[in-house]
């Protein structure tokens, strides 16, 4: 669900005015749009976290990409990978969305050589599965306008305090 | 590869944009709705404001002030347009000259960054009302900072029309854009008007469309172009069509004043002729008669003329502040452009006396190996350090000799270099030049040197042998040979344990602590070329080295020769570290 810019004056008027500036001014325009997104963004994407697991996978790689027609808030972007070798951006999917749980007995055999069976309950690490998601989705869907909004705003105000001379 | 998570909330901005024709109408259109938000969030309180940390709360204020601001400017800038053009020209001047009494506060860096991007904006923006981009940013300065910052907006189509040349070139007012059209033509030729291709303005004026036919409009047959209306009003005047175009165009002065007069004229028979008839008591006479109508028409095409020959003065005016103002602009510039000129050569200058000095005292600190014992290798810092002062001592005393003769004999950058190029070596017969009293003759001499091999050649016959030999050094010189320049030095001594594992062999049950002192000069932690004329500073260095554990070592091992490295910590006078 995207809203389309035509339909909003204050979209309207982000997006002409940064069609309108030169490139110099234009830069610093996203630039402060992309640090108030970013903050704002992440800080939504925290407060849904409950282990460090999901911090290091979705919240650490949090940014915010302004373009001067668009922005994209993205997570589990990246492309290293973390200390076990899990790379965010590949495997983000258990994380954020939970993932099955199940048991599963296999015999192992003692150090004096005894085999004995162990039942462990696999993907205990992960939340239950939910389609809709536990962090980047709900916070997506729940403060997008609120995102669109700060973008506005942050053009704006930087519009003034061009304007103003800074 | 997988792909992160990516969110986009807002589409189809390619589409507006190919939507909207003219970007920066379009954004007038909308740009208040940026205002409205900023009062929003204020008055609900909902999350923007609180997201924003009371940032839209700023914004929205900050858009009051500069509506305000812009309303004030507008205000200025009417006042200035009604008066006669002149009286705009001496505005531009007074505010000009305003702006140069504050002229600390004008160059303060804010200011003037402000200033150069209302400037830049000129090119690119096509926003900006055409011909009169120079005169705006120009009379801005006269506004001071303010009036800066209020160019800038202008450049991104946040303002209305703001000065005199801005006004007069308002876009709404198509007469006065044409006027500034024809004023911006009558630049380029030199200010001469007939030089201004007329011939293609008028083909260009004459099929320019006058009315749209509208849809409602169904007793116009067709789009109405200049060239149907003068052909109209050339039929109602009896003028014929060549003059009439030509006075309407406003291209050609002369005609436009002929049918002027001929319409006056005839305006002047009419009145008359309908005066008769009421006096002969007709009381309706010029009332929507033939007469009255003709009246009327002929009224209409005089007031049509009047504004022509106005439109046509404007355009003069408009021209001559054009070309005022573009070139205050340039004479700015090139003024700007000196500065920063002498500015870099004041810098290179300096840097160039710097580094003359310190090659000396840089050959000094490497000079260590002068001070070891070529056959016992023993090492001596003592000596080392104090040479090192004495050359510091040299080097200041040199440079204080050479700046004092600079001084002395107004000695150009040149000059001065040339004598410092000589190096620290040179100082002592530097000194007792000057003691000797032979200073004005060393000083005569040198600037024969180094301005003389021209000289010499130039005096020189043609086909003889030229032996020169002349210091022409071109480098630049100081202008200030102090300088902060803080510079660090690692400090690692190495002491030789071999006579202490002697000893230490003689003694070996007894445990025991090594006390080595040393004093070295702080220049090499801290040094200024600022310091060159003060004291120099010492700060006392202790190293404490524990032998207990070489004791150990060697009671096992007694017959191996050792190394023992030890590292000094140096700290300066206020007990900091060194490194």
């Amino acid at each position: 669900m995207v809203i389309d810019v035509r339909d909003s004056p204050e979209l309207r008027a982000v997006i002409l005015s940064l069609k309108l500036a030169d490139s110099e001014v234009r830069k610093t325009m996203t630039a402060a749009a992309r640090s108030v997104l970013r903050e704002a963004w992440q800080s939504e994407l925290r407060q849904r976290t409950l282990t460090r697991l999901e911090n290091r996978v979705i919240v650490d790689s949090a940014r915010a990409r302004v373009s001067s027609q668009s922005f994209t808030l993205t997570a589990a972007s990246s492309r290293r990978k973390l200390s076990g070798g899990l790379v965010p951006a590949d495997d983000w999917a258990s994380v954020e969305l939970g993932a099955k749980w199940f048991r599963r007995t296999y015999t192992v055999t003692s150090r004096k050589g005894n085999p004995y069976k162990v039942t462990k309950l696999a993907n205990r690490q992960f939340r239950p599965r939910r389609s809709k998601g536990y962090v980047a989705f709900p916070a997506a869907g729940k403060t997008g306008q609120r995102m669109v909004a700060l973008y506005v705003s942050a053009i704006a105000r930087r519009l003034h305090e061009i304007s103003e001379g800074k | 590869m997988g792909k992160p998570i990516e969110f986009t909330f807002i589409g189809n901005a390619r589409k507006l944009i190919k939507e909207t024709g003219d970007i920066k109408e379009g954004f007038e259109d909308v740009k208040d709705s940026l205002k409205d938000l900023g009062k929003e969030g204020d008055n609900t309180g909902d999350d923007i404001a609180k997201g924003l940390d009371q940032g839209a709360d700023k914004a929205g204020r900050s858009i009051d002030d500069l509506e305000d601001e812009f309303r004030e400017m507008e205000r200025k800038g009417k006042a200035a347009a009604d008066d006669t053009g002149d009286a705009i020209g001496k505005k531009i001047k007074a505010g000009t000259e305003k702006a140069e009494e504050g002229l600390d506060e004008f160059k303060s860096e804010a200011n003037s960054t402000a200033k150069e991007s209302a400037a830049s904006f000129d090119g690119s923006a096509e926003s900006i009302v055409d011909s009169f981009q120079e005169i705006a940013a120009n009379a801005f300065a006269g506004f001071g900072p303010a009036g800066a910052a209020a160019g800038l907006a202008l450049a991104l189509g946040l303002g209305a029309a703001i000065t005199a040349g801005q006004a007069a070139a308002d876009a709404i007012n198509e007469a006065k854009e044409r006027s500034g059209e024809l004023a911006q033509e009558i630049v380029e030729a030199g200010g001469d008007i007939a030089q201004v291709d007329i011939a293609s303005k008028l083909r260009e004026w004459g099929v320019a469309i006058k009315d749209n036919r509208e849809f409602w409009e169904l007793w116009q047959d067709s789009a109405y172009s200049n060239m149907d209306k003068a052909a109209e009003k050339a039929e109602a005047t009896g003028t014929d069509f060549k003059t009439m175009f030509r006075a309407l165009s406003g291209y050609d002065a002369g005609a436009t004043d002929r049918v002027l007069e001929s319409v006056g004229e005839q305006i002047g028979d009419l009145e008359e002729k309908i005066r008769d008839a009421r006096a002969a008591g007709n009381v309706f006479a010029g009332i929507q008669d033939e007469d009255g109508m003709a009246l009327d028409s002929l009224r209409g095409i005089r007031r049509e003329l009047t504004g022509v020959k106005d439109e046509r003065g404007d355009a003069a005016k408009a021209a001559e502040l054009l070309q005022e103002a573009t070139e205050e602009e340039t004479a700015a510039a090139e003024a700007n452009a000196a500065a920063e000129q002498a500015a870099s050569d004041a810098t290179a200058a300096r840097n160039s006396a710097i580094s003359a000095l310190q090659s000396g005292l840089d050959a000094a600190v490497g000079a260590y190996g002068e001070f070891t014992n070529a056959e016992s290798g023993a090492t001596d810092p003592g000596k080392y350090i104090a040479a090192m002062q004495a050359r510091i001592d040299a080097t200041s005393g040199f440079a204080g000799n050479v700046s004092r003769l600079a001084d002395e004999f107004g000695l150009s950058q040149a000059e001065t270099q040339a004598i410092l190029d000589q190096g620290v070596d040179f100082g002592p017969m530097l000194q007792s030049i000057m003691d000797s009293g032979l200073a004005p003759e060393f000083v005569a001499q040198i600037q024969r040197a180094v301005g003389g091999g021209q000289e010499l050649l130039d005096g020189t016959p043609l086909g003889a042998t030229v032996d020169v030999t002349a210091e022409v050094t071109p480098a630049e010189s100081a202008l200030s040979i102090l300088s902060t320049k803080p510079r660090d030095s690692k400090v690692k001594a190495k002491a030789e344990t071999d006579a202490a594992d002697a000893q230490l062999k003689s003694t070996a049950d007894k445990p025991r602590t090594a006390r080595i002192t040393a004093v070295a000069d702080t220049f090499l932690a801290s040094f200024t070329l600022g310091l060159l004329t003060s004291v120099p500073r010492t700060a006392r260095v202790t190293a404490v080295a524990s032998t207990g554990d070489a004791d150990a070592a060697l009671d096992r091992l007694a017959s191996r020769r050792r190394t023992t490295t030890i590292v000094a910590r140096v700290v300066d006078r206020e007990g900091k570290a060194v490194n």
